[in-house]
C-alpha cells in the first residue's frame, strides 16, 4: 500500500507536480511517521529551507547512517543553529539504535515531531498563523477583568468607600492615615482620610469607565464621520477639513482638554469632559479613516459604482463603511485606551468628574475632599510625596493595567485583521461567507427592494420597536423578581389599643391604618410666625393640637380655622399628647407638664423639683398615666398620674442622648428609651442583656418590639421578666446602601418592615443619599427607593406601607419637599414642593390627610380640602395612629444634666490674664455681652496685624499693617500711637505690669510701657517674624521667626536679651506658638521645646500627635486623632492621664480647656463641651440650623470663651459677603445672640476675622478690612 | 526652495499673534464665568471690555512697561510677567531639549537593534517594551521613582536620596524628570524606527544588495537608514507633541517651575483655595499669562515643525528638487 503511494509520489515529482507529491507523502507519513524514504522525498518537494532541514533531520533520526541526508544537511547554510539540532538529533538517534530509548518513546517522539512538522507544512503560505495571537488573548483577559470590576466592583468592596478613620490601632501602636500597604483591613492601604484604597478602587472603576466609554464613542463617531468626509470630498470643503485635521493634530490633546474643561467648568461633570476630550480628540481616528477612505476612493470598483450611477451617500454607506468596518472596532479600543490615559493625566492634574466636596480646613482655607471615588479624582486627591508613594503607585498601576489591556486588545485585533486580509480562510469563515452570499441573494436583496416602500419601513420600525420593548420588559421582569407586599392582616394587635391620636402615638410606630393622600393637594396652611416646637396631635374629632414657640397651644379645626388658643405658663417642648378622655398634655422647658381640657382651659400643672427641660413631648398610656423625658439628654423619665400627681421619677444610666421620644409597648407595661427598657409601673430598669448590644428599640404596629443593632433587626416580645426573641433578621444591605445603620425603622400592621436611611455622610455627600427599604420578616426586599432630599424624616406610614417623608432639597437648604413612596415603585407616588426652605418638625397622618409642621411655623394640611365625615368615622373606628414627628431637632447632640456643670459654674472667675496670640488661651474671661449691639470701635485704612488685646483697665491695644501700634481707651479714643520700626505682626503680648510686647516684620521685638514709650528692642538674627509673641509667667517671650523655608523659635528674656533660637521641624503653616501654663514648655504644633534652653523634647509616643497645648487650668494637653488627653512630664518621664476626651472632630478649628477643666472643641459646624473624663456636657450642631441662604454656615473662628462657657464665634456662609458672630452657651441649643458684621461689596475680597478679645460685657473683633468691631451690651 | 522657507518663516509670527490673541480672548471670556461659579474666587471689579484690555496690554508690551503677575511659585508677591515666562521657558526648554535628544538617541538605537533582517520582523522584546511603556501614564513612571527612593531610604537607612526628586535646578535635579519625560517618546520613536527599518529590509533592493554580497549592517547603514530618515524626522517632530503633553504632567509632579506647570496653574483651579485670596491673586485663567504661555507653546510647535520640514527637505532629494 505504502509502496504504491511512494511510487505515486515519485511519479508526481518527476512530473513536477510538487503539490500532489506533498499531499501523497503526507498521507504516507500520517500512517507511518517512521518512513525514511518518504521523509527523504518530502525534503525534495517542500518549499522552505528550514522545512528541508526538518525533513532531513527526521531522516537522520530514523536512520543516522543515511549519508545522503547528512551531506545535504551539512551543506545547509545556517550552520550554527542546525548543527546543534543535528548533533542532538543524531545523538538521540544513535541512543535509540543502541536501545537506550525504547521503541515506544521514539514512536511517541516521532509522532510529536510529525505533528509539529505537519502543522508547519500546512502553514507555509500563512506565516502569521503559526504564532498564537497573545496580545489578543492577554488584552481580552485584562479588558474582561476591567469590565467585571466595573460591573461588580462595588458589591465586592469590603468596606464603605466613604468611611474614613482617623486613628487605627495595630498591635500596640496607633497609626494615622495614610495607612501603608497591607495594613490589617486595608489591603492596599488608605488615603489621607483613612479610607480603604482597595474598596475605593473597586468603586472607582465604574464611573471612570462609563465616562471613558461615552467619550470614546463620541470621539469615534466624530472621527469616523470627519475622516470619511475629508477623505471623500475634494475641493474647498475637503481642503478645509484637511486643514482642520492638520491643525488639530499639531496641538497636544491635553492642552485642548485643559482649556475646554476650564472653560466649561468641571461643575458640569461628565459634560465638561465630553467637551474637553472631544474637542480635538477625534483627530487620530479621523486621520486613519481619511487615509483608508482615500485609499478606497481611487479603487476601480468605486469608479464602477460611480459609473453605475450610485450616489455619494450610497457609495459611502455601501462600500467605504464596509471597507473600514473591521478597522472601527480596533480604533474604538485604541480610543478607549487613549481616553483612559488622558483622563488619568487630567485627574492627576486636578480635573475629574465631580464627586468632591469643598471642606473648610481652617478659618480661611478650604480644600476639595473626595467623595464617591473615581480614578481621576483619586489621583488628584492623593498627595504625592516620598514618604507615602504607595497610594499614587497603586492607583497609577491600576490605570496602567487597564490601558495595557486595551492597548493589547487593539494590537491583537489589528493582527487578527491583518491575518484576515492575508487570506486566512478557515472552514468556519468560508461557511460564513457562503451564508452571507446566500442571505444577500435570498433575503437582503428582496428585502431591500421591499423596504424601499415607505409603508413597509414604517411598519417594520414599529414592529421592531414593540418587539424590543416587550423583550426588554420580559427580560427585566425575569432578572429582577420583585416580591410583592403581602398584605395579610396579622392578628398580633389584639390588645385594645388606645386611640393613638388621643395618646400621641405612644408606640412611635408611625403606622396608620388608613390610606394617606394620593395626590399632593394642600388643603390649607396655618401659620404662626413664632414657629412650632414639635409635631402635632389629632383628636378623635379631627381637632389638630400644636404648640407654638410663643407659648401658645392651638386647637385647629379640620378646616384650618383656630378653634381656641391658650397661653401656656412656660415655653412648650415637642408634640402635645392627648388622652382618651380628651385631655391635652404639654411639656415645657422648665420640665413641667400642663394638662388642658378639650376646651382649652388649664386643668392642672405639674412641676418636678429639679427643673430640667423636657426633651420631647409626653406620651399617655392606655390607663391614663403620662410619661415624659427630661434632662439635657432626655435620660430622666417622669411618670405622672392622670390627675397630676407624681408617680415616679427615674434617672437612667445610659449615656446616648434620646434622639426621639419615649415609646410604650402596646400593653402599656413597659417604656422604651433608646436602648433601655423601663417598667412603666415603677420605672425600674429591665435587663435586656439577652438581646445583646442594641442601638434602639422600636415598637412595630403589629405589637412586637423591634430592635436595631447595626443592620440587624431583632424582633422580640417582652413578658413580665422574660424576653422572647422571635427572630433575628439580617438582610442584604450591601446592594442597597453603603450607608451607616438606618436612621429610623418601623413595622406596619401587616408586618412590612421599613428602614429609613438618611444623609449617610452628613453635610458632604451629594445626591441620592436618603433612602427607604421595605422588607418582609424574612429579610426579603419588597421595594426600595433613594432620593436626594436632606434633613428628611418619616412623617407617617399608611396601611399600604406607603411612607410619607418630608425634607429639604439642595443639600438640605432648599425648599421643603414632601413625598410619598410606595414599595411598589422607586419613583415617588407624589411629590409636593412647599415653597419655603423650611425645616420639618413633625406631622401626622389622619383620615387621609397628612399634616406637617415646620420649625418656622407653618402647618400644612395635605389631602382633600373637605374632610369627609366618613373619613373621620373611619379614623375613629380604626383608631388611627398618627405620629409625633421625630420632632426634637438634633442640634443639641449631647446634653446632660451633669451636676458637675453647676458646680463648675460656681467656681470664682479668674482675673483676666495676659492675652496671647493663641487660640488656646481663651477661656476664663469675664462674662461677655448679653444683649449685643454692634459698633465699629475703630477703623484703619489698612488691615490690622492680628487680634487686639485688652488691658486690665480696659485699654485696647492693636497693631496695624500700616506700621502703627494703637492704644485705645474704652470709648474708642486714641490714647497714643507708636510707629513701630516695621509693620507689627500678630497680636501683642501684655505682661502683669501692663508692659506691651510687639513683634514687627523685620524680626524685632519691642517692649513698650503702658504709656507707649519704647523700653527696648530686640532684633533676631534669622529672617523675619512670623507670629506675635507669647509670654511665660516669668516674663520670657517667644515668637516665631524664619525665612520662607525655615522657621525658628526665638526666645527673649524679660530684659530684652536673646536667649535661644531653635529651628522648627514642621513646615511653616499658620500654627502659632503656645506655652505651657507653668512656662516650662513652648509648643509649636506637634513640637515641644524646653523653655529654658530651647531643646526639643522627644517623647517617643506610639501615636502621632497633632498638637500640644496648654490648658487654662494650668495643665498640659495634647490633641491626637480626635482625642484630647492631659499629660505631664515629671522626672524625665512622659505620662498621660487615663481620662480622655474622644470626639468626632478630626480637624478642630479650635480646642481648649477652661480654668474649670472643661474641654471645648470647635468643628466646622459644631461646638462641644466635655468634662475631662470624656463626658459630653453639651453640643451645638450648626449645620442643622436653618438659614435663609441656601449655603453652608460655618464657624470661622472662636473669638473667646467666657466663664459661663459661652463661646463667642464668628463665621459666614460659604460664599456670602457678610460675617456673623454668635454666642453659644452649653445650656441652650439656640445661639444666645447673633450679630451681623459689616457686609462687603460684590467685588471686594473676603474679609478675614483675625480674632478678638473679651472684656467685661464687651467683645472686640479685628478684621482684615481694617475694622475693629465692638459688640457690647447696649447702653453701657 | 528658499522662498518656500521664507514664506513659512514669515507665517510664524502671524500665527503666534493669532494664538496670543485667541488665548487672551479665551481667558478674558472664561474668567468671569468661573469666578461666578467658584465660591472661593472673587473678582475685584467687573472685567474691562476685551478690546480695550487687549490693546492696553499690547501697548504696555511695546513700551516694555511690563505687566506684573502674581508669583506662581508659592511665594507671595508680584513678578514681571516677561521675567516669569522667560525663566519658565528656560526651565522647560532645558528639560524638553535634553529629553528630546535623549529620546531620539535611545529610540533610534533601540529601533535599530530591534529590527531583525531575516525574516524582516521587529523583535518581540521591543514590542513588549513599547507596549508596556506606552501604556504607562507618565505620573505612574514618576511615582515608580518615588517608590524606589522610598525603598532606598527604608533599606539604606535615612540619609540623602541618590537624586533629587522635586524642585528646580539645572544640575542633578534634571536627571529624574528627564528620564521620566524620555520614556514614552523614546518607546514611540523606537517602535516607529524598527517598523520602518523592517519594512525596508523586506524590499527588493535589499535582496539585490544582499545578492551583491553586502553585509546586513552595510545594507542597513548605506541604504535602509537613509531611506527611513525622513519619516523618522517627521515622527520625532510629532513626538514633540507627546513630549509637551507629558511635560505638563512631569512638571506638575516634580514641581518644576516651567511652562507646563504655568499652563496647568492657569487652567486648573487650585485644590486648596484660600478664602482671602481673590481670583486676582492666583493665575488661574489670568488673560496675559494664558496668552503668553500658549503663544510660547505655539512657538515651540511651529519652530519644531519648521525645523523638521527643513531637515526633511535636506535629507530627501526628491523634495529638494521641488
Amino acid at each position: 500500500m505504502q509502496e504504491n503511494q511512494l511510487r505515486a509520489a515519485q511519479i508526481a515529482i518527476k512530473q513536477g507536480d510538487k503539490a500532489k507529491a506533498r499531499t501523497v507523502l503526507r498521507t504516507i507519513l500520517i500512517q507511518n511517521p517512521h518512513n525514511e524514504e518518504a521523509w527523504m522525498l518530502l525534503a525534495g518537494v517542500v518549499e522552505k529551507r528550514e522545512h528541508v532541514d526538518d525533513c532531513l533531520e527526521r531522516v537522520l533520526r530514523i536512520n543516522p547512517q543515511n549519508e545522503a541526508a547528512r551531506r545535504a544537511l551539512s551543506t545547509s547554510k545556517n550552520k550554527k543553529f542546525k548543527a546543534f539540532e543535528l548533533s542532538d538529533g543524531l545523538q538521540k538517534a544513535s541512543r535509540a539504535t543502541q536501545g537506550q530509548i525504547s521503541d515506544k518513546e521514539t514512536d511517541r517522539k516521532g509522532k510529536h515531531l510529525f505533528r509539529y512538522w505537519n502543522r508547519r507544512l500546512e502553514n507555509t503560505t500563512h506565516p502569521m498563523r503559526k504564532s498564537v495571537n497573545w496580545p489578543l488573548i492577554i488584552g481580552l483577559i485584562l479588558v474582561l477583568l476591567t469590565a467585571f470590576l466595573a460591573l461588580a466592583g462595588p458589591s465586592l468592596a469590603p468596606r464603605d468607600p466613604l468611611e474614613g478613620s482617623a486613628l487605627l490601632k495595630v498591635g500596640d501602636t496607633y497609626i494615622k492615615p495614610p495607612y501603608p500597604l497591607f495594613t490589617p483591613g486595608f489591603p492596599l492601604g488608605s488615603g489621607d482620610m483613612g479610607r480603604d484604597l482597595f474598596s475605593r478602587l473597586l468603586w472607582a472603576m465604574r464611573p471612570t469607565l462609563t465616562l471613558v466609554l461615552v467619550v470614546a464613542i463620541v470621539r469615534l463617531v466624530l472621527g469616523t464621520s470627519i475622516g470619511m468626509i475629508a477623505g471623500w470630498s475634494s475641493g474647498f470643503f475637503g481642503r478645509t477639513l484637511d486643514t482642520a485635521i492638520a491643525v488639530a493634530i499639531s496641538i497636544p490633546v491635553i492642552i485642548v482638554a485643559l482649556c475646554g474643561i476650564a472653560a466649561v467648568g468641571e461643575e458640569l461633570g461628565i459634560w465638561a469632559f465630553i467637551v474637553g476630550l472631544c474637542l480635538t480628540g477625534w483627530v487620530e481616528t479621523a486621520r486613519i479613516v481619511r487615509e483608508q477612505t482615500q485609499g478606497v476612493r481611487d479603487q476601480e470598483y468605486i469608479q464602477a459604482a460611480h459609473a453605475m450611477g450610485a450616489s455619494n451617500r450610497q457609495i459611502l454607506f455601501h462600500h467605504i463603511i464596509r471597507q473600514i468596518r473591521p478597522l472601527l472596532l480596533m480604533l474604538f479600543v485604541f480610543e478607549i485606551s487613549a481616553t483612559i490615559m488622558l483622563t488619568a493625566a487630567l485627574g492627576f492634574l486636578g480635573y475629574y468628574i465631580g464627586g468632591d466636596i469643598w471642606v473648610t480646613i481652617t478659618d480661611v482655607t478650604a480644600q476639595a475632599i473626595s467623595g464617591m471615588p473615581e480614578l481621576g479624582q483619586m489621583l488628584a486627591t492623593t498627595g504625592m510625596s516620598i514618604l507615602r508613594p504607595w497610594p499614587l503607585l497603586v492607583i497609577g498601576g491600576v490605570v496602567f493595567f487597564v490601558v495595557l489591556g486595551f492597548n493589547l486588545l487593539g494590537e491583537g485585533l489589528s493582527r487578527r485583521s491583518n491575518q484576515y486580509r492575508l487570506g486566512r480562510r478557515s472552514a468556519i469563515s468560508e461557511q460564513a461567507e457562503r451564508m452571507q452570499i446566500w442571505l444577500d441573494e435570498n433575503a437582503w436583496y428582496p428585502l431591500s427592494n421591499l423596504s424601499k416602500t415607505r409603508t413597509f419601513r414604517i411598519g417594520l420600525a414599529g414592529f421592531l420597536t414593540i418587539a424590543v420593548l416587550i423583550a426588554g420588559w420580559v427580560w427585566w421582569r425575569a432578572i429582577i423578581p420583585t416580591p410583592s407586599v403581602e398584605r395579610q392582616m396579622v392578628a398580633a394587635f389584639s390588645e385594645k389599643p388606645p386611640s393613638s391620636a388621643a395618646c400621641h402615638d405612644p408606640y412611635g410606630s408611625r403606622s396608620s391604618h388608613c390610606l394617606g393622600p394620593r395626590s399632593p393637594e394642600v388643603a390649607w396652611i396655618f401659620e404662626d410666625g413664632n414657629g412650632f416646637v414639635g409635631g402635632l396631635v389629632v383628636g378623635v374629632d379631627g381637632m389638630v393640637y400644636v404648640s407654638s414657640g410663643a407659648n401658645v397651644l392651638y386647637a385647629i379645626k379640620p378646616d384650618g380655622n383656630v378653634h381656641w388658643q391658650t397661653l401656656l405658663p412656660a415655653t412648650p417642648v415637642g408634640t402635645p399628647a392627648i388622652s382618651e378622655m380628651g385631655q391635652i398634655y404639654v411639656t415645657d422647658m422648665d420640665g413641667g407638664l400642663t394638662a388642658l381640657s378639650s376646651n382649652g382651659e388649664i386643668n392642672w400643672q405639674y412641676q418636678p423639683e429639679d427643673g430640667e427641660s423636657a426633651k420631647a413631648g409626653p406620651i399617655v398610656s392606655p390607663d391614663g398615666n403620662i410619661y415624659y423625658a427630661t434632662g439635657l439628654i432626655g435620660r430622666d423619665v417622669q411618670a405622672v398620674s392622670k390627675d397630676g400627681q407624681a408617680l415616679w421619677q427615674v434617672h437612667t444610666p445610659g449615656d446616648a442622648a434620646l434622639s426621639d421620644q419615649l415609646r410604650l409597648n402596646p400593653s402599656g407595661d413597659f417604656l422604651f428609651l433608646m436602648d433601655d427598657v423601663l417598667n412603666a409601673r415603677d420605672g425600674s430598669l429591665i435587663d435586656t442583656a439577652a438581646l445583646g448590644e442594641v442601638d434602639q428599640h422600636q415598637i412595630g404596629a403589629d405589637g412586637n418590639t423591634y430592635s436595631v443593632n447595626g443592620h440587624e433587626i431583632i424582633r422580640w416580645k417582652l413578658y413580665e421578666t422574660s424576653i422572647d426573641i422571635m427572630n433575628r433578621l439580617t438582610w442584604d444591605h450591601s446592594k442597597f446602601t453603603v450607608a451607616r445603620t438606618p436612621k429610623d425603622i418601623g413595622v406596619t400592621r401587616d408586618q412590612v418592615l421599613w428602614l429609613f436611611y438618611a444623609a449617610f455622610l452628613e453635610n458632604t455627600a451629594y445626591g441620592e443619599d436618603t433612602g427607604i427599604v421595605w422588607l418582609n420578616l424574612e429579610g426579603q426586599e419588597l421595594g426600595k427607593t433613594r432620593y436626594p432630599t436632606r434633613n428628611s424624616q418619616v412623617i407617617a406610614v399608611d396601611r399600604q406601607a406607603v411612607v410619607y417623608t418630608c425634607g429639604n432639597l439642595e443639600h438640605g437648604y432648599g425648599e421643603l419637599e414632601c413625598q410619598a413612596f410606595s414599595p411598589d415603585s422607586s419613583a415617588p407616588l407624589w411629590t409636593l414642593i412647599l415653597d419655603q426652605s423650611h425645616q420639618v418638625k413633625g406631622g401626622a397622618l389622619v383620615a387621609g390627610r397628612l399634616y406637617v409642621t415646620t420649625e418656622e411655623g407653618q402647618l400644612y394640611a395635605i389631602g382633600e380640602a373637605e374632610l369627609l365625615p366618613t373619613a373621620l368615622t373611619i379614623a375613629q373606628a380604626t383608631q388611627v395612629t398618627p405620629q409625633e414627628a421625630a420632632g426634637e431637632d438634633d442640634r443639641v447632640v449631647d446634653i446632660t444634666a451633669e451636676p458637675t456643670l453647676a458646680q463648675v459654674t460656681s467656681t470664682p472667675p479668674e482675673e483676666p490674664t495676659a492675652e496671647t496670640d493663641s487660640l488656646l488661651d481663651l477661656a476664663g474671661d469675664p462674662i461677655g455681652p448679653q444683649e449685643p449691639q454692634l459698633e465699629i470701635f475703630f477703623e484703619d485704612e489698612v488691615p490690622f496685624a492680628g487680634k487686639p488685646v485688652v488691658g486690665e483697665d480696659g485699654t485696647v491695644y492693636i497693631g496695624s499693617k500700616s506700621g502703627k501700634f494703637y492704644a485705645l481707651d474704652p470709648s474708642g479714643e486714641i490714647l497714643w500711637v507708636v510707629t513701630t520700626p516695621a509693620k507689627p505682626v500678630g497680636a501683642p503680648a501684655l505682661d502683669m505690669d501692663g508692659n506691651l510686647y510687639v513683634v514687627d516684620e523685620d524680626g524685632g521685638l519691642s517692649a513698650l510701657t503702658p504709656g507707649g514709650e519704647i523700653l527696648w528692642r530686640f532684633q533676631t538674627e534669622e529672617g523675619i517674624a512670623l507670629s506675635g509673641p507669647v509670654i511665660s509667667p516669668d516674663g520670657k517671650l517667644f515668637y516665631v521667626v524664619g525665612t520662607y523655608s525655615k522657621g525658628y523659635i526665638q526666645a527673649v528674656s524679660a530684659s530684652g536679651e536673646g536667649l535661644w533660637l531653635t529651628e522648627l521641624q514642621t513646615g511653616l503653616l499658620i500654627h502659632t506658638l503656645d506655652i505651657s501654663p507653668t512656662g516650662d514648655f513652648v509648643f509649636y504644633h506637634d513640637e515641644v521645646f524646653d523653655a529654658s534652653n530651647g531643646a526639643r523634647m522627644e517623647f517617643d509616643l506610639p501615636f502621632a500627635v497633632d498638637k500640644f497645648f496648654g490648658g487654662e487650668d494650668g495643665k498640659t494637653y495634647l490633641w491626637a486623632g480626635g482625642t484630647v488627653v492631659e499629660w505631664r512630664y515629671t522626672d524625665s518621664k512622659f505620662e498621660m492621664t487615663e481620662e480622655r476626651v474622644l470626639s468626632s472632630i478630626e480637624y478642630p478649628g479650635g480646642v481648649g480647656v477652661t480654668p474649670q477643666s472643661v474641654v471645648w472643641l470647635q468643628g466646622w459646624h459644631s461646638l462641644f463641651w466635655f468634662t475631662k473624663d470624656g463626658k459630653a456636657l453639651a453640643a451645638v450642631d450648626f449645620s442643622e440650623v436653618h438659614w435663609e441662604s441656601p449655603q453652608y454656615k460655618e464657624f470661622g473662628i472662636v473669638i473667646s470663651i467666657d466663664r459661663d462657657y459661652t463661646i463667642f464665634v464668628c463665621g459666614s456662609y460659604q460664599s456670602a459677603q457678610i460675617h456673623s458672630c454668635w454666642a453659644f452657651s452649653p445650656s441652650s441649643k439656640e445661639p444666645l445672640w447673633e450679630v451681623d458684621l459689616i457686609e462687603w461689596g460684590p467685588y471686594e475680597i473676603y474679609e478675614v476675622i483675625f480674632g478678638g478679645a473679651l472684656a467685661p460685657g464687651r467683645l472686640y473683633i479685628s478684621s482684615s478690612k481694617g475694622y475693629l468691631y465692638l459688640i457690647h451690651d447696649g447702653g453701657s | 526652495m528658499a522662498r518656500y522657507f521664507l514664506r513659512r518663516l514669515a507665517l510664524i509670527p502671524l500665527a503666534l499673534l493669532l494664538v496670543h490673541f485667541l488665548g487672551f480672548l479665551y481667558a478674558h471670556q472664561v474668567r468671569p464665568l468661573r469666578a461666578l461659579r467658584n465660591p472661593f474666587f472673587v473678582l475685584s471689579a467687573p472685567p474691562d471690555p476685551l478690546f480695550q484690555t487687549y490693546t492696553n496690554y499690547i501697548r504696555h508690551l511695546f513700551e516694555l512697561d511690563f505687566i506684573t503677575m502674581p508669583n506662581p511659585w508659592g511665594v507671595q508677591g508680584e513678578l514681571p510677567i516677561g521675567e516669569v515666562i522667560l525663566q519658565a521657558a528656560i526651565a522647560s526648554l532645558s528639560l524638553l531639549g535634553i529629553a528630546l535628544v535623549l529620546s531620539i538617541l535611545i529610540g533610534v538605537f533601540l529601533g535599530i537593534i530591534a529590527a531583525r533582517y531575516d525574516p524582516p520582523i521587529v523583535s518581540r522584546w521591543l514590542t513588549a517594551l513599547s507596549t508596556t511603556g506606552l501604556a504607562m501614564p507618565t505620573f505612574f513612571i514618576g511615582s515608580l521613582f518615588f517608590a524606589f527612593w522610598f525603598l532606598y531610604v527604608i533599606w539604606g537607612g535615612p540619609g540623602t536620596i541618590p537624586l533629587p526628586i522635586s524642585g528646580f535646578g539645572l544640575d542633578s535635579h534634571l536627571v529624574v524628570p528627564v528620564l521620566v519625560l524620555t520614556a514614552r517618546p523614546a518607546m514611540m520613536i523606537a517602535g516607529v524606527t524598527a517598523g520602518l527599518l523592517t519594512e525596508e529590509f523586506g524590499r527588493q533592493y535589499v535582496v539585490a544588495a544582499r545578492s551583491q554580497g553586502h553585509t546586513w549592517s552595510a545594507i542597513r547603514q548605506k541604504f535602509a537608514l537613509r531611506n527611513i530618515i525622513t519619516p523618522v524626522i517627521l515622527v520625532i517632530a510629532g513626538s514633540m507633541r507627546l513630549l509637551v503633553g507629558e511635560l505638563i504632567v512631569v512638571e506638575w509632579l516634580f514641581q518644576w517651575p516651567g511652562l507646563g506647570n504655568l499652563l496647568a496653574q492657569t487652567l486648573i483651579p487650585p485644590r486648596t483655595a484660600s478664602m482671602q485670596v481673590a481670583v486676582e491673586n492666583v493665575i488661574f485663567l489670568d488673560p496675559p499669562v494664558v496668552a503668553a504661555v500658549l503663544a510660547v507653546f505655539a512657538a515651540i510647535f511651529l519652530l519644531t515643525d519648521f525645523g523638521a520640514s527643513l531637515l526633511v527637505r535636506y535629507y530627501d532629494p526628491r523634495l529638494r528638487e521641488v
